[in-house]
C-alpha cells in the first residue's frame, strides 16, 4: 500500500531547511565568541587602567609635580592629575585612560619622615626632666644638657631608665615644618577656587564627592553644627567661633575659625584651622587623617585636649612669638592619646600619651600651684606604636604616602 | 518504515535522484563551511590565549614586590621567552617585565616602578 502512494518530492526543502538552522546556530556560535572577546578586552583594559592608576599613585609619592591640572605625565600616557592643597594634606586625583575605560580615584597625601623619632626637644640650654610615671620610648633629641629625673610634689620618676632609644643632641630650632606655608597658601586662597556655598541649618546632610565643587559656609557669627551629616569636600568658616556637637557627623571637612570647639563625646575626622583656640571635649575621637593648627603670633593661644580623647593625626601650634610664657600652649590631658606627630613652637603640656613623635620648644607642667619649666608629668611618648604607612608633618627627609583614599 | 514513521508521527515525502543529489551537495558544502569556520575561530583562539603567559607575568611581578627577583633575568616559557629588565626614563627606574612569542613575535609587557628601600 505504501509503495503505491503518491508522495510529493521535497528532499531540496528539507535540506534548505536543516542548512539555514546551522548556519543559525553557527552565526549564534561566532557572535558569541565575538561578544565574550569583546568583553574580555574591556575588562583587560579597565584593569590596565586600575592597574595604572596605582602606578602613578606610586611614581607620585617620589615625583613632585605642580599644583592644578596635568594633562600628561612624561612617563605615563594618557593620564590626567588634579592636585590641590586639602588642609594639611594634598589632595590628588589620577585619571587614567585604556581606550574608553576611565578609571579615577582620589587620595590625600601626606608625608612621612625616613627617620622617625620619638621626641626633638629644642635646645634651649635646660635640662629635660622626667617625672611620675613618664616615659619615652624611641630616638630623642635633647637639649645640650640631656635629661634628668625630677620631682612634683613629691613625686618622683619611677623607670629604671631615662630614654628608651638613643639619644641625640638638638638645635636651637626645631626642624622647620614645610607644610606651614603650604597650609597658609592654602588658607589665603581657597576662596578663589570654583566654591558653592550652602546653608548650614540644624539637621542638614551634605555629602559632597571630591570630584565636583567644594561646597562652602561662612557666617559671621557663632556657627554651630548640630545634628548635622556633613561629608566629603565642604569647608565651613566662621569669623568668631565654631562649635561641633557630639549628634554631628563629620568625616573630612575643613574648620576655619579663630576658636573652634569640639564638644564632649564627639567621633568623626575633620582639619582644624584656628587662630586662638582650640577646644577638643571630653572622650571625642578625631580619626585618621585629623589635624589641629593653631597659629598663633600673639602666643595666647591654646590647644586644649581633654580627658580620655583620642586624636590620629597631626596637632601643630605654630607661632613666630619670641616672647617667654609659662602657660601651656598644647595641653593634652590625662587618659588622652594622640596617634601621629605634636609640633608646637611653645610650651606642651604632656600628661597622656603620644603614640608618635613631639617637636616642641619646651614642655612645661601645671602642677599643685606650680609650673615646672621642661618638665613631662606622667607623660608617655612611644614612637614604636605608630603604623608605618603614617603620614603627617612635612621635613627635608620625607616620602609622599597616602593618608586616605577618597571619593 | 511505516510503523517508525507513525510512530514519531513524521511525513517525509519521497524524492528523486536528482533532488537527493543536489541536497546531499547543499549539506555536505554547509556542513565544510562550518566545520571550516568553527575550526578557524577555535584555533584562532587558542593561538591568541595569552592567559598563562599574563599569569607568568604576574606572577614574576608579585616576586619582585618581595624582591624574589634578580635583574636583568631571561627565560623561556613554553613558547615565550620572558625577559626581566631595569630601564630608567626621566630619572625614574622602572622595571620591565616582557614576554615574546618565539615564532609570532607577540610581545606581552608590563612597567612598574622599581621600589627602591
Amino acid at each position: 500500500m505504501f509503495l503505491f502512494k503518491k508522495i510529493k518530492a521535497s528532499a531540496l526543502q528539507m535540506v534548505l531547511v536543516v542548512a539555514v538552522i546551522i548556519v543559525i546556530l553557527l552565526f549564534a556560535f561566532i557572535s558569541l565568541m565575538y561578544y565574550q572577546k569583546k568583553v574580555a578586552i574591556k575588562h583587560s583594559n579597565f584593569s590596565e587602567s586600575i592597574y595604572e592608576n596605582h602606578q602613578v599613585f606610586n611614581y607620585l609619592k617620589k615625583a613632585n609635580i605642580p599644583y592644578g591640572l596635568i594633562d600628561s605625565l612624561d612617563v605615563f600616557s594618557n593620564v590626567t592629575i588634579t592636585k590641590k592643597q586639602w588642609g594639611f594634606f594634598e589632595l590628588i586625583s589620577v585619571k587614567t585612560k585604556k581606550n574608553r575605560e576611565l578609571f579615577e580615584q582620589i587620595a590625600l597625601i601626606g608625608e612621612s619622615n625616613t627617620d622617625k623619632k620619638a621626641l626633638y626637644l629644642k635646645n634651649n640650654n635646660q635640662q629635660l626632666f622626667l617625672v611620675g610615671n613618664t616615659k619615652i620610648t624611641g630616638d630623642a633629641v635633647l637639649p645640650r644638657l640631656g635629661v634628668n629625673t625630677g620631682n612634683i610634689a613629691g613625686v618622683s620618676y619611677n623607670k629604671k631608665k631615662l630614654i628608651y632609644g638613643k639619644i641625640e643632641q638638638s638645635e636651637t630650632k626645631l626642624p622647620s615644618l614645610k607644610n606651614k606655608e603650604k597650609v597658609l597658601s592654602f588658607l589665603t586662597s581657597y576662596r578663589n577656587d570654583s566654591l558653592e556655598r550652602f546653608d548650614l541649618e540644624e539637621g542638614v546632610i551634605a555629602h559632597r564627592s571630591f570630584i565636583k565643587k567644594t561646597l562652602t559656609h561662612k557666617r559671621n557669627g557663632v556657627v554651630n553644627i548640630v545634628n548635622s551629616s556633613l561629608i566629603g569636600n565642604i569647608i565651613i568658616e566662621s569669623d568668631t567661633l565654631i562649635r561641633v556637637h557630639a549628634s554631628s557627623k563629620l568625616q573630612d571637612v575643613i574648620l576655619i575659625a579663630p576658636k573652634i570647639e569640639i564638644l564632649n563625646n564627639f567621633k568623626g575626622n575633620v582639619q582644624i584651622f584656628a587662630t586662638e583656640k582650640i577646644l577638643i571635649g571630653k572622650n571625642s575621637q578625631l580619626a585618621y587623617p585629623s589635624s589641629l593648627l593653631l597659629l598663633d603670633d600673639k602666643a595666647k593661644g591654646t590647644i586644649h585636649i581633654s580627658k580620655s580623647s583620642i586624636i590620629k593625626g597631626v596637632i601643630s601650634y605654630l607661632s613666630n612669638s619670641k616672647t617667654a610664657n609659662y602657660t601651656s600652649q598644647i595641653l593634652a590631658d590625662n587618659e588622652s592619646i594622640i596617634f601621629g606627630e605634636v609640633y608646637c613652637q611653645g610650651n606642651f603640656e604632656l600628661r597622656g600619651s603620644v603614640n608618635g613623635a613631639v617637636y616642641t620648644n619646651n614642655f612645661i607642667v601645671n602642677q599643685s600651684g606650680g609650673t615646672y619649666i621642661n618638665h613631662i608629668f606622667n607623660g608617655v611618648i612611644n614612637s614604636e606604636k605608630l603604623s608605618k604607612e603614617y603620614a603627617g608633618l612635612i621635613f627635608s627627609n620625607s616620602s609622599k604616602s597616602v593618608a586616605k583614599w577618597l571619593n | 518504515m511505516v510503523k517508525l514513521i507513525k510512530f514519531c508521527n513524521l511525513k517525509i515525502k519521497a524524492s528523486s535522484i536528482t533532488e537527493t543529489i543536489v541536497a546531499t551537495t547543499i549539506i555536505i558544502i554547509v556542513f565544510v563551511i562550518v566545520t571550516f569556520s568553527l575550526s578557524n575561530v577555535l584555533q584562532n583562539r587558542v593561538e591568541n590565549d595569552t592567559s598563562l603567559i599574563e599569569s607568568k607575568i604576574n606572577e614574576l611581578v608579585y616576586q619582585n614586590r618581595f624582591e624574589k627577583i634578580k635583574t636583568p633575568t631571561s627565560f623561556n616559557e613554553g613558547k615565550w621567552t620572558v625577559n626581566v629588565f631595569r630601564e630608567k626614563e626621566n630619572d625614574v627606574n622602572f622595571i620591565i617585565f616582557e614576554a615574546l612569542k618565539i615564532k609570532s613575535k607577540k610581545r606581552i609587557s608590563k612597567k612598574i616602578i622599581a621600589n627602591e628601600n
